[in-house]
């Protein structure tokens, strides 16, 4: 049995974990800096990176001793060398490197958004390759081919703004703080999803891309052109409108890579995978073209390392291993 | 989360030490018995900390037939100095400590510049000595010292206010850091004949000082983990509370 222990510092949270054979999770520790980014409204990479650095220590600890796990014990180590914020991930990565050298054992290197698809490979044992991957968070927007876990195609990706992005700005525009996309697609709930019409950017376009700052400036551009007009009372339907303009695009677009590659499986991964809105219309329409449609828990659909353990484990598998010199790399591409 | 509570521990001639830094664009590593340097590696690698610190280390330990399992504590450079080299000097350091339950003291890379000058072969530097490092946006890093024993905290000043505070000394001022090559005409000019400049080789932490004064104290506070010295905060933060102050 393989036991592999992932160290995850790529934005702002910082994680620790302990998977067995790629599935089993014998421990799962993530330590949120939300808290500490609120007052700036958003993310601000030094204090991530100091943030990391400080508690990255007591956060691998509380991972082993949960498992009661030996660090001799462990076959490998991993670590999540990018894509992301180029301090917070050498924190992670230089952290693992001397782990993985103190204590002998191969190190591991997983990319943040393979990581993503592995959410569910974790908490669903019939979802089977090949595959398409819908994956949406704060940091990114892109589908993919799964050939085989390991071998992966982009089909497509945002051209500007990300998912989780466009949320939490329109959130902040409207006064929800940050971060606030949760709290926009609470109150989108109670709204009429198609009380306005937002632009659906690139529905047609023939590709796999996807464009949202369109639609970010046509909600701005709505609000202050109807600032008179607009009560509290119409927030609902505007979230609505807006979260269902995103939303349209991601179902069509999916479903039309799962078709084009001729494949009966869709996974959605990452952040925004715990929107109820793209779960359930992407729910529906797999079911209409008869495509399996899997995604993962809320817990395991946010940045975690249980996800770079399960990634890892197929590293493993094939001895993809990393030497000492190893640097992070940011810009990382699936 | 906050440190541990530090362990008393005794460094002596039979203590195996692996120190490093990496506030600068040197990266600096020594591996000693007590003050017996056994290996050591003092090279320029601006931007290559990360890539190029545990190959050396690896490298350093097996040309002295050292095993890692030997060493009784880790020094490491806290700065301060570049924020991305201070994290991976701390973070390989806490690695290695936590993983092997080793000691770790935090050390600062300007007193290790200090030392330089203190104990230098070549030439006997007289007067105050201030460590002038490069901490961009047109400011340094500073630190005074006195007979070999800190004058001041570290600051990060301008180089004009800094100029001002060592012109109410009535020694020499011996300087040493990389702002020199920006700033060495100002303290010419701000402190005459007084202003001495230490030679190159003494500008950047090097991490066979460390170990020396690792040893000047008897007994050291020991931790799992260090933290690095910023000084600074994020820009972010300045800017806000710029920000609120203007609003008061």
């Amino acid at each position: 049995m393989v036991k592999i222990l992932a160290i995850e510092t790529s934005c702002d949270e910082t994680a620790a974990a302990v998977v067995e054979d790629g599935r089993k999770i014998l421990s799962n520790v993530v330590a949120s800096q939300v808290d500490l980014h609120k007052r700036f409204g958003g993310v601000v990479p030094e204090i991530a990176s100091r943030s990391h650095q400080e508690v990255i220590n007591p956060v691998i600890k509380e991972a082993l001793e949960t498992t009661g796990l030996e660090y001799s014990a462990l076959d490998a180590l991993a670590v999540t060398l990018g894509p992301g914020l180029p301090g917070a991930l050498i924190v992670g990565v230089a952290t693992a490197k001397a782990i993985a050298y103190a204590i002998k054992k191969p190190l591991i290197g997983v990319n943040h958004l393979e990581g993503h698809l592995f959410a569910n490979y974790l908490q669903h044992p019939q979802v089977k390759t090949p595959l398409i991957a819908l994956i949406v968070s704060g940091g990114h927007t892109l589908l993919a081919y799964v050939k085989d876990w390991g071998e992966y195609e982009v089909l497509g990706q945002t051209l500007d703004d990300a998912a989780g992005e466009a949320f939490d700005k329109i959130a902040k525009f409207l006064g929800m703080g940050y971060p606030g996309g949760a709290v926009l697609s609470k109150m989108a709930e109670t709204g009429d999803p198609r009380a306005i019409d937002f632009p659906r950017a690139m529905m047609g376009s023939g590709d796999f891309n996807f464009s949202l700052s369109g639609l970010k400036t046509a909600v701005i551009n709505y609000i202050t052109k109807n600032k008179e007009s607009i009560t509290d009372d119409d927030l609902p339907d505007i979230c609505a409108s807006f979260e269902a303009a995103i939303v349209d695009v991601q179902v069509s677009k999916s479903i039309k890579a799962a078709k084009s590659r001729n494949v009966g499986t869709l996974i959605l991964a990452g952040g925004v995978a715990a929107n109820n809105r793209l779960r359930s219309e992407l729910e529906k329409a797999s079911k209409s073209s008869n495509i399996k449609f899997f995604y993962p828990s809320i817990s395991l659909c946010t940045d975690n390392a249980a996800m770079i353990a399960s990634a890892a484990y197929f590293h493993y598998l094939r001895k993809d291993f990393l030497t000492l010199a190893v640097e992070s790399q940011p810009n990382m591409g699936l | 989360m906050p440190d541990e509570k530090g362990k008393k521990i005794i460094i002596d001639e039979t203590s195996k030490i692996l120190a490093l830094d990496t506030s600068s664009d040197y990266l600096s590593i020594a591996l000693s018995k007590g003050d017996k340097i056994l290996n050591n590696v003092h090279l320029e690698a601006p931007r290559d900390h990360l890539a190029k610190l545990l190959p050396m280390i690896d490298e350093l330990l097996n040309a002295a037939a050292v095993n890692l399992l030997e060493i009784d504590v880790i020094l490491v450079g806290t700065g301060p100095g570049s924020f991305t080299g201070l994290r991976i000097g701390v973070a390989t350091a806490e690695g290695l400590a936590q993983s092997l339950n080793k000691n770790i003291i935090g050390i600062s890379s300007l007193d290790a510049i200090a030392r330089g000058i203190e104990r230098d072969q070549e030439h006997k530097y007289e007067g105050i000595v201030c460590t002038v490092v490069d901490a961009k946006r047109k400011e340094i890093y500073a630190k005074i010292f006195k007979q070999g024993e800190s004058d001041s905290v570290p600051q990060v000043l301008d180089p004009v206010d800094l100029g001002n505070i060592l012109k109410r000394y009535e020694e020499r001022v011996v300087l040493a850091g990389d702002g020199l090559l920006l700033y060495g005409d100002l303290f010419k000019e701000s402190l005459g004949e007084r202003a001495v400049f230490a030679r190159k080789e003494l500008w950047y932490p090097k991490a066979t000082l460390l170990v020396g004064l690792s040893l000047k104290k008897r007994a050291t506070l020991a931790y799992r983990n260090v933290r690095p010295i910023y000084i600074r905060k994020s820009e972010a933060e300045e800017r806000l509370k710029r920000l609120n102050r203007s609003q008061k």
